[in-house]
């Protein structure tokens, strides 16, 4: 219990914190209404099964990035500080350590995160509202709670990756590079390559393209369903979890 | 208690760390002396466990490191100044350790006190002088009330009176019968600190003995002996089978001077007396403990400065000459 009120006194004693959530926050409902408010332009057709839920939250394609960083951090600045030593010195049960530091990293990020696409949504969803066609759904609607919780999921999966990343590559770019190339550039790739070499069935496994399925209100062909989706983005961070531990405990610090 | 023993680490062909065997015991102050690369630092974190040793082992009082269980009731350490997050304060950073180890707000606030930072606890560590960063990390060492103490170079960047007052610091605790492990570079200091002193070289155990002893053993008993008769008593101490030097011309109108190992002051002065030879000055010669660190590590030194003598200049050239073709 110690240990998890130490790593919290670490958590909001920086100001680099509040800052992060606030940008991952801000990213979120922010482009989350702009989103909203291009939809009720007038000019766009709207497609028959519009996604009025998951739409405004496809701005988790930038937040993500916000809320890996933060993730990130955490643990790559006490190695760029050298406090990890002191860390190490206090804790030297390096797993259980690195355990706890994600546990309470993770409820901070999900309370933060699950605040932000409940606003995300109401906000989104009033603006669609003001439209004509009124395009917004309510909370209570098919799909609609699972895709708000389930984006909240989502971005404290990101952190947590970000944390796992930290922990094995422990240094500040190589771990943001990384975690960029898995989020975001992986998944371009892969458009380059000939459909013939079972492109989109390996596409589907790729961390983002399975996360994200928990914000879509149907599933598409060679896509997860939703939960099935974040599973296995839960497995990515699973394995670079299992790699950091193994790592951590042999590594010289 | 800190006990290695056959401790070695291996970086890839370098052996930081050659089968060192050492005790740091309580009650005294234990002096870590070694040139910059002697495998000083990566001894003090295998003694943590932070490092793995490649073979050998180290215990803190009888358990090594990482199986302790909230170690810092029993161990505080300082390896280097500074190692905090810029942007978090003195007091948070000392509250975060204390924590992870069940300790309260009391007592980050006794040793913010006993380090005098408790006027700048709230601000920002990135602000620090690396003076101040030394008392955090004497303060964070401080936190459990530790019996062991391991300091690495804890007074880099600290002024005069920051100086005498970690030197009363280390004595004072270890008076009250602490374990108290230093590291330095600085051999004046550890000549007014230490009681015991662990000397290693390219990681090789140089010496493991009492300041007193290691100061003696350098200076080898040598008398310096000045008389206007320097000839006559030179060879009548070189046929007592004193060990003696060239006689030195003196200056300035003084006597000539050379020095005498292997005999006693008072076995020169009679045997002069004897021969009615005029002794102007008659000193026992006491290395300094620099002077002796430097005679006893002179093989030991990893990084030395060379200087440019034209033999040096003639082996430098075919390197130079190769790179050209």
């Amino acid at each position: 219990m110690g240990v998890a009120r130490s790593e919290w006194t670490k958590i909001r004693s920086l100001r680099s914190t509040f800052w992060t959530l606030f940008v991952t926050a801000g990213l979120t409902i922010g482009l989350g209404m702009l989103f909203a408010l291009g939809r009720t332009s007038g000019r766009e057709p709207i497609p028959p099964n519009f996604n009025a839920a998951g739409f405004p939250l496809n701005g988790l394609f930038l937040s993500q990035l916000a809320i890996g960083v933060l993730g990130i951090l955490i643990i790559t600045a006490e190695y760029s500080s050298g406090m990890i030593r002191t860390t190490f010195t206090a804790i030297p049960q390096r797993g259980s350590l690195l355990a706890i530091k994600a546990t309470v990293f993770g409820l901070v990020t999900f309370a933060v995160t699950v605040v932000t696409t409940f606003t995300t949504f109401f906000a989104s969803q009033a603006i669609l509202n003001r439209d004509s066609r009124h395009l917004g759904v309510s909370i209570t609607s098919p799909h609609a709670l699972r895709i708000v919780a389930g984006a909240a999921l989502y971005l404290t999966l990101c952190g947590l990756l970000g944390v796992a990343l930290g922990a094995l590559l422990r240094s500040t770019p190589a771990a943001i590079t990384t975690l960029a190339g898995l989020l975001f550039i992986l998944p371009i790739m892969m458009n380059f390559l000939p459909a013939t070499w079972h492109r989109d069935a390996i596409a589907q496994w790729l961390p983002s393209n399975a996360g994200f399925q928990i914000i879509e209100k149907t599933t598409q062909p060679l896509q997860f369903s939703p939960w099935v989706g974040l599973a296995v983005f839960a497995g990515w961070v699973t394995v670079a979890f299992v790699a950091a531990l193994v790592l951590l405990r042999r590594r010289d610090v | 208690m800190i006990e290695t023993h056959e401790l070695a680490k291996r970086y890839g062909e370098t052996l930081a760390v050659d089968r060192l065997t050492f005790r740091a015991a309580p009650g005294q102050v234990t002096g870590f002396l070694g040139p910059n690369g002697a495998g000083k630092s990566t001894t003090m974190r295998m003694i943590l466990g932070l490092d793995s040793p490649t073979s050998g082992s180290v215990t803190v009082n009888g358990t090594p490191y990482r199986d302790h269980h909230y170690p810092l009731h029993e161990v505080g350490a300082l390896l280097e100044a500074k190692a905090i997050h810029p942007g978090r304060s003195s007091y948070n950073h000392l509250l975060a350790v204390a924590q992870s180890n069940g300790f309260g707000r009391r007592r980050v606030t006794q040793v913010l006190e006993l380090v005098g930072l408790e006027n700048v606890a709230r601000k920002r560590a990135g602000q620090y002088s690396l003076g101040m960063g030394q008392r955090l990390g004497i303060a964070t060492a401080m936190l459990g009330d530790p019996g062991v103490l391991l300091l690495d170079e804890p007074v880099n960047g600290l002024d005069p009176e920051g100086i005498i007052w970690v030197r009363n610091l280390l004595r004072s605790l270890a008076a009250e019968g602490r374990t108290v492990f230093v590291s330095s570079h600085l051999m004046a200091e550890m000549a007014l600190t230490a009681d015991h002193l662990v000397v290693i070289g390219r990681g090789r155990l140089i010496a493991d003995t009492t300041v007193t002893e290691f100061v003696a053993r350098a200076s080898g008993g040598r008398v310096r002996v000045s008389s206007p008769d320097a000839p006559r008593l030179h060879q009548l101490l070189a046929e007592r089978s004193g060990e003696v030097s060239l006689i030195e011309p003196g200056v300035d109108g003084e006597a000539p001077t050379f020095t005498v190992s292997g005999l006693e002051r008072s076995t020169i002065g009679d045997l002069a007396l004897h021969h009615g030879i005029a002794v102007h000055e008659l000193t026992s010669q006491q290395a300094s403990l620099e002077q002796a660190f430097m005679e006893l590590t002179a093989d030991d030194v990893e990084f030395r400065a060379h200087d440019l003598s034209p033999s040096t200049q003639q082996e430098a050239e075919p390197v130079a000459a190769r790179r050209k073709g």
